[in-house]
């Protein structure tokens, strides 16, 4: 019974916002970086990225001494810089950010430790923004199974489809946060985080399943005899609000949205933004 | 101490003799509300149609006048306790005119009231001809409803959840059906309703904002009647008659809609698998033991089942399925214990239930929830003398809570989750006395005091300030109480009457609410949770103090009336932005606490006689909210603050077969956050396609700093008896109505649509209902 019209909407604007996406994890070393933006009018044009370049971007590993300070360790401190690299295609993405180690030596790039505490520092336009982030110790990933087929009808095509099944204790204290991410045919040879594929229903804390043998069944429909590298990707509790909240933001384009703001972990003026350390368990599956 | 004193300097008349008047029409149904004049002294029935007052020897002129009767005389003398029946002959024939009880606000002590006749409501347009007292309600100043389609009412800046909705004294926590396109109350069954919105007198209690008194009729005591309707969207059925003649009557009232069935036959392909159907039943029955004692048993029940399915292929499939509604048993004994004395007794059963399935690919979740209350109630009224009237009561509820579980179901989710069952009692006792100090001063004071415990057995996972969990479990075990809170609320209304009818009216009134409505959604839709105070949930509390003057003029043809309140709301309750209400055992740590203030100035101006009668009503007014983690501390409008609210109420008399009636409602537009910015997030990059991946975020500034267009709307009807002084058995009235005549395009919603593919960003408005014809048929005998 409900009808649409178009309607003019004249909207307050504010001041550009500092947009920071930052990761660093123990398994791949390509995909620790840090991507600055900035934020835009909502009328103005363009959807892309709006690039902050030449910052000072660093990122320094420590431990968390016995009266909870960080004990920082200078000399793991490392410089990312805007560069070229073959899985961007070797074109210059600016406001992207990454250890140039990656393009010469990729063994001995950035690459995080579970167990281990991390700092980003970036110093851009004359500002400084600062965060922390914690890589816990990964979740032991025991099997995954594929199973639950079904006809997946398309416009034209019809195709036998199956979920993949993780298998997995949830470990005994309450307070583990999941994130989950694959890469299958799907995906491709995208590149980042954002190009990943990954389940954003699933209730992934364990306040109501604390300690319970987990047989989790994504509803994503995969392809027999794709091939998916599986990650089960641990996180801290904000950074786990940080996601929560850009998932509940993000399916808020709809009319029926209330406004989320995101879950700021980022230390500065005027940003938005995470540091998500992600400790990452892996496993490869053919599809059956 | 006032009230002693008072008392004190009174004398007593020893010779004093106690008249009881029981008002009936003239099917021996009680006509309430009816007003009494005892020689040139102007004093009101109760809503069950008895009036008693206390009067010296002597002879007596008594006239009793009701809306919608001619009025009545007897002359008596007394020398001794009388009780006297008086019949009044009802006005069917002639034109029922719309005339809210305001009309004699002039004199009635309670300030912030108004009662609507059935008869009356009857009579206005309404959205495809459904009758609804609920909706009408909100045509007076300081009542609003939350826009198009929004089931919440919103009575002086208070929330939807702090309205006490009673049928037949029995609290309602749901009183909506789908959406609140109509409420849970079937006009059938319905005899009057009455809303204070200010002033509440201390034997209502539990909700900070006001009373919505929906009283249902008693059966005819003396033959079998029928009685009926056909609309577009849904019929009604009714059937009443005497159990034992002249005693004892019941009276039962069913409807059900039919859009569903009317869909599946002329549009199957559109409904898919979706449906949507309510029902409810409304029992009545009532049985005089004797003169003095009578019992009366209240049953509804209503269900409403919605399914939704979403075949779509663009993402997992999605289908919802909800059933809800609510259960409702009274069993009630009034007794006059003697001339001076009067008692009620109440056992009641209310329950409140949903389920719901929801299936997404292949997760699934049931979710349960629900609330069943057993309560008792004892009041007393002593009149000790005609100047005087005492009232005191007790009241106690167990209150059960099922705030949800949930199972996978679709066979793959192997785990379980369970969020315990809450309990709580909730108790009241008051105690009010009616006095009028002098002839001109007239003083209501009134001592409420509340008392709300939660108890256990039920656990309850402990919480850091982060919302993550600390890893502690407190248990509680059975009756172990684990919050507890007591408060006084005190209540006062005073009258004082000025030359020329007119009057004055001041009221205080502080009031608790121990139960808060977790949704986020504007229309109460089934994702409803009722929630207990406890240790991190606060009562609500009010207090609200109003002003008002009172005028008749030309000998009662025209009312004017002006009340002016300010109202301070402590422990308000809002949920975090995307808050996840259901199955959430933490649904705690979503909430969060601030203060509310309201003020504003209501002028009614109403013409209660002639062809032509009906009322206007305005509203200035301005409701605000403050929360420490909103809006950076600063005081928000609230959603719903509405600066202007117009009303006109009009029924116009064509001549012998139809009458015409008309609405016209306008209000300022809801406040809404608006994004005042936006970026992208979560990038990636596609080397094949050299294009970036990313998904647009929406910022946001200032709480509700956006304001949509005005709601304006008018609605005319026209009724037409074709017989309308025919004396047969068999009686019918069409109710031809025009919704939106001006086919206003009002907002349900608007929002901005950034479509990155298209490349544009766009503002829409979604709009509901154009002009909408709707048709009724009527029927009894």
């Amino acid at each position: 019974m409900s009808c649409e019209r178009d309607f003019p909407i004249d909207l307050k604007q504010n001041e550009p916002q500092m947009i920071v996406e930052a990761y660093i994890n123990n398994e791949l070393p390509y995909y620790n970086y840090v991507i600055l933006g900035r934020s835009q009018g909502y009328y103005e044009e363009g959807f892309e990225n709006i690039p902050v370049t030449g910052a000072n971007v660093t990122i320094t590993e420590g431990t968390l001494g016995a009266n909870n300070t960080y004990i920082w360790d200078q000399g793991t401190r490392k410089q990312l810089r805007e560069g070229r690299l073959r899985q961007f295609g070797n074109v210059l993405l600016p406001g992207v950010y990454f250890d140039n180690t990656l393009a010469t030596n990729p063994n001995n790039a950035l690459k995080g430790t579970p167990g281990k505490h991390y700092l980003l520092e970036i110093e851009a336009e004359g500002k400084r923004y600062s965060s922390i982030t914690s890589l816990l110790m990964p979740i032991r990933l025991d099997s995954l199974t594929s199973g639950f087929h079904y006809i997946d009808e398309d416009d034209d095509t019809t195709q036998l489809k199956a979920r993949l099944t993780v298998h997995y204790k949830d470990p005994d204290t309450i307070g583990n946060t999941q994130l989950y991410y694959w890469r299958n045919q799907d995906t491709g040879e995208k590149f980042g985080w954002g190009g990943l594929n990954s389940n954003r229903f699933t209730p992934n804390t364990d306040e109501l399943t604390n300690g319970q043998y987990m047989h989790l069944t994504h509803g994503n429909g995969f392809a027999i005899e794709d091939s998916v590298v599986y990650y089960m990707v641990n996180v801290e509790r904000k950074v786990y609000n940080f996601w929560d909240s850009f998932n509940k933001a993000r399916s808020n384009g709809g009319p029926f949205s209330t406004p989320v703001k995101l879950l700021n972990t980022i230390e500065g003026e005027n940003v938005i933004g995470c540091f998500s350390g992600f400790s990452i368990s892996t496993k490869t599956i053919i599809i059956k | 101490m006032l009230v002693l004193i008072v008392i004190a300097t009174r004398t007593i008349h020893a010779q004093d003799h106690i008249i009881t008047i029981k008002v009936l029409d003239s099917v021996q149904f009680p006509v309430g509300n009816a007003t009494v004049r005892i020689n040139q002294k102007e004093k009101l029935a109760d809503s069950t149609g008895l009036f008693s007052a206390t009067l010296p020897n002597g002879k007596y002129r008594i006239t009793v006048s009701a809306v919608g009767h001619y009025a009545a005389t007897r002359h008596i003398t007394i020398s001794q306790d009388t009780t006297i029946q008086v019949f009044l002959r009802s006005r069917e024939s002639l034109l029922q005119n719309v005339v809210v009880t305001a009309n004699r606000n002039v004199l009635r002590n309670q300030m912030s009231v108004h009662n609507l006749d059935m008869a009356q409501i009857r009579k206005l347009p309404m959205i495809l001809g459904e009758v609804d007292p609920i909706k009408t309600i909100t045509l007076l100043p300081g009542i609003k409803n939350g826009g198009e389609a929004s089931a919440g009412i919103y009575v002086r800046g208070g929330g939807p959840d702090q309205n006490l909705v009673l049928l037949d004294g029995i609290p309602v926590y749901n009183p909506n059906h789908l959406l609140g396109f109509f409420s849970v109350f079937n006009g059938d069954a319905v005899k009057n309703i009455e809303v204070i919105k200010g002033g509440m007198p201390a034997e209502y209690g539990g909700r900070l904002s006001s009373v919505i008194s929906v009283n249902t009729r008693d059966g005819n005591k003396d033959s079998i009647k029928f009685g009926g309707g056909i609309g577009l969207i849904s019929s009604r059925l009714s059937l009443e008659g005497p159990l034992i003649k002249k005693r004892s009557s019941f009276v039962i009232s069913a409807r059900r809609t039919y859009i569903d069935q009317v869909a599946k036959v002329f549009a199957p392909d559109s409904l898919g698998n979706n449906g949507y159907y309510f029902y409810d039943i409304n029992a009545k029955a009532d049985f005089a033991i004797d003169d003095n004692n009578t019992l009366y048993f209240t049953f509804y029940t209503g269900k409403d089942n919605f399914t939704f399915a979403d075949d779509d292929n663009d993402g997992p499939e999605r289908e919802f399925n909800a059933i809800w509604g609510n259960t409702i048993l009274g069993l009630t004994w009034k007794q006059q214990v003697n001339k001076k004395w009067k008692h009620e007794l109440s056992l009641i059963r209310n329950d409140f239930n949903l389920n719901s399935r929801v299936t997404f690919g292949t997760n699934g979740f049931l979710f349960s929830s629900g609330l069943t209350d057993h309560s008792i109630k004892n009041d007393w009224v002593f009149t000790p003398a005609s100047w005087i009237k005492w009232k005191g009561g007790l009241q106690y509820t167990w209150h059960t809570f099922r705030p949800g579980a949930g199972n996978s179901t679709a066979g793959v989710q192997e785990f379980q989750s369970q969020i315990h069952d809450q309990y709580a009692r909730e108790a009241a006792g008051y105690i009010s006395t009616d006095i009028n100090v002098t002839t001109n001063l007239n003083l209501i004071a009134g001592l409420r005091y509340s008392y709300f415990n939660q108890i256990g057995p039920t656990e309850r996972i402990i919480y850091g300030a982060d919302g993550s969990p600390t890893g502690e479990v407190e248990y509680y075990k059975r009756g172990q109480s684990i919050a507890r809170y007591q408060y006084p609320e005190p209540r006062v209304n005073l009258l004082y009457k000025l030359p020329g009818a007119a009057s004055i009216k001041l009221s205080y009134t502080r009031t608790i609410q121990y139960l808060h409505l977790a949704t986020t959604s504007a229309a109460t839709f089934p994702s409803d949770l009722w929630v207990p105070s406890s240790r991190v949930i606060q009562p609500g509390k009010a207090e609200q103090v109003a002003a008002g003057y009172f005028k008749s003029l030309n000998n009662g043809k025209y009312e004017i009336s002006a009340e002016a309140y300010y109202k301070t709301m402590g422990n308000q309750l809002e949920f975090k932005p995307g808050a996840r209400l259901l199955l959430n055992q933490n649904i705690e740590g979503e909430m969060i606490f601030g203060t509310g203030k309201a003020y504003g100035l209501e002028l009614f101006f109403q013409k209660k006689t002639g062809r032509l009668n009906g009322w206007i009503g305005y509203t200035l007014s301005r409701a605000e909210r403050t929360f420490r983690d909103m809006n950076d501390g600063r005081a928000f409008p609230y959603r719903y603050d509405r600066t202007h609210d117009v009303s006109v109420v009009a029924n116009y008399d064509l001549g012998k077969k139809w009458e015409a009636s008309a609405v016209f409602v306008y209000g300022t537009g809801n406040a809404l956050t608006m994004p005042t910015g936006r970026f992208v997030y979560n990038l990636g990059y596609n080397p094949l396609e050299r294009e970036p991946i990313f998904t647009n975020i929406n910022q946001y500034d200032k709480i509700n700093d956006f304001r949509i267009p005005a709601y304006h709307r008018m609605d005319i009807a026209f009724t037409y008896t074709p017989k309308p002084k025919s004396t047969k058995r068999f009686k019918s009235n069409w109710v031809f109505s025009l919704y939106n005549v001006y086919n206003r395009k009002n907002p349900y919603f608007i929002y901005i649509d950034a479509d990155e593919d298209e490349r544009t960003v766009k503002g829409k408005q979604v709009y509901l209902f154009p002009i909408l014809p709707g048709v009724t048929w009527n029927f009894k005998f």
